[in-house]
């Protein structure tokens, strides 16, 4: 999809008029005319991106500390209950639209609203199993984490070598998915 | 009484990420394979109480986890969700940040019903943030300079006496 076709793109930089609560150099945020709650937040980048996982760094953290704002700002003014923040990488995740939003929903006893989380109880083989393959990839991001069982089969310099190849993420598929 | 999640901190069990202020491990009891916690080290309950440098690298590492979980389970997708409070479906009294892969037929859904908002309350409720936003904005900036005005405090003192010394 081309950026300037994109709905929130033009939200985002103001091309389109919208009912803005924060802005800075890399993020704006609106409220949802179509809100789960009252002062629904959808928070986007200026930059036109698909999911999280293409963020830059300084952009990821951001979003991050918008999160706290934005979440002390609701929990002054509305006074809820409780807040939820929600992130949706992918159609199948529940994303509507091919641009990164977060949003920051108020909660109010008794709104209808679901963000439980059903837990279950995991075959400790597979998390086992899953753990040591996540370790192994953890140390292509994060050169310098310790774990104890690990042994130290690659050097920080070939770890970082690593860190630079692209991320095996298929982003096409996941873009198209919205098409 | 005691914190679950602290106590998984402590065993540091299942850990795949840890710095001096924040830990990741896999959930013992997933919603799906591969949902992975994010959390502060420090027993805090919800997003306000964390510093601004805790939660922005709490949200850059949860970037990273969720980018290599799509290739270590294959995941279509994910879903970052923090829960605030009770209501919010917060289960712990520690702060989280969930990150769980989605795929097909997984029988996961965060949908919601949109609720219409008459123009004129989505007004007001717009004037209301931006006034406690330009408050709180004016607040720190007097705070600031207030900050410029006092003296500096007992540890500029010292290495400016430091500094006096031949
Ligand atoms: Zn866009
Ligand atoms: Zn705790």
């Amino acid at each position: 999809m081309e950026a300037t076709q994109c709905i929130f793109c033009n939200l985002a930089t103001g091309q389109m008029p919208s009912k803005k609560i924060y802005e800075d150099e890399l993020i704006t945020a609106i409220l949802d005319i179509y809100p789960a709650n009252p002062a629904h937040l959808l928070v986007m980048p200026k930059e036109h991106k698909a999911i999280f996982a293409q963020l830059p760094k300084a952009t990821a953290e951001r979003f991050g500390l918008v999160a706290k704002k934005l979440s002390e700002l609701i929990f002054r003014v509305l006074r809820p209950e409780g807040l939820n923040i929600f992130i949706a990488n992918g159609a199948i995740a529940g994303q509507k639209a091919p641009h990164f939003i977060m949003h920051v929903i108020p909660r109010f006893q008794g709104d209808g609203i679901n963000f439980e989380i059903a837990e279950k109880e995991a075959k400790i083989d597979d998390v086992d199993a899953l753990c040591s393959k996540l370790r192994k990839d953890v140390l292509n991001y994060f050169p310098e984490q310790k774990f104890e069982e690990e042994k130290e089969e690659k050097s920080v310099e070939q770890r970082l070598e690593e860190r630079k190849k692209p991320k095996n993420i298929d982003l096409d598929r996941i873009t198209k998915m919205f098409e | 009484m005691t914190c679950l999640i602290c106590s998984l901190i402590e065993k540091k069990q299942k850990k795949i990420y840890e710095d001096d202020e924040i830990i990741a491990f896999l959930n013992p009891t997933p919603a799906v394979h591969g949902h992975t916690l994010v959390a502060p080290k420090r027993h805090l309950q919800i997003i306000t109480q964390l510093e601004d440098k805790t939660v922005e690298k709490m949200f850059f590492v949860s970037q990273q986890l969720s980018s290599l979980l799509y290739d270590a389970v294959g995941a279509e997708g994910t879903n970052i969700i923090v829960q605030n409070g009770v209501v919010a479906g917060q289960k712990h009294a520690h702060f989280l940040i969930n990150i769980i892969p989605r795929s097909k037929d997984d029988g996961m859904s965060f949908e919601w019903a949109q609720k219409q908002i008459p123009e004129d309350n989505m007004n007001k409720i717009q004037e209301a943030l931006q006034a406690t936003e330009a408050k709180e904005e004016k607040k720190e900036a007097v705070a600031e300079e207030k900050k410029k005005e006092e003296p500096k405090g007992a540890d500029d003192y010292l290495i400016k006496q430091l500094r006096r010394l031949p």
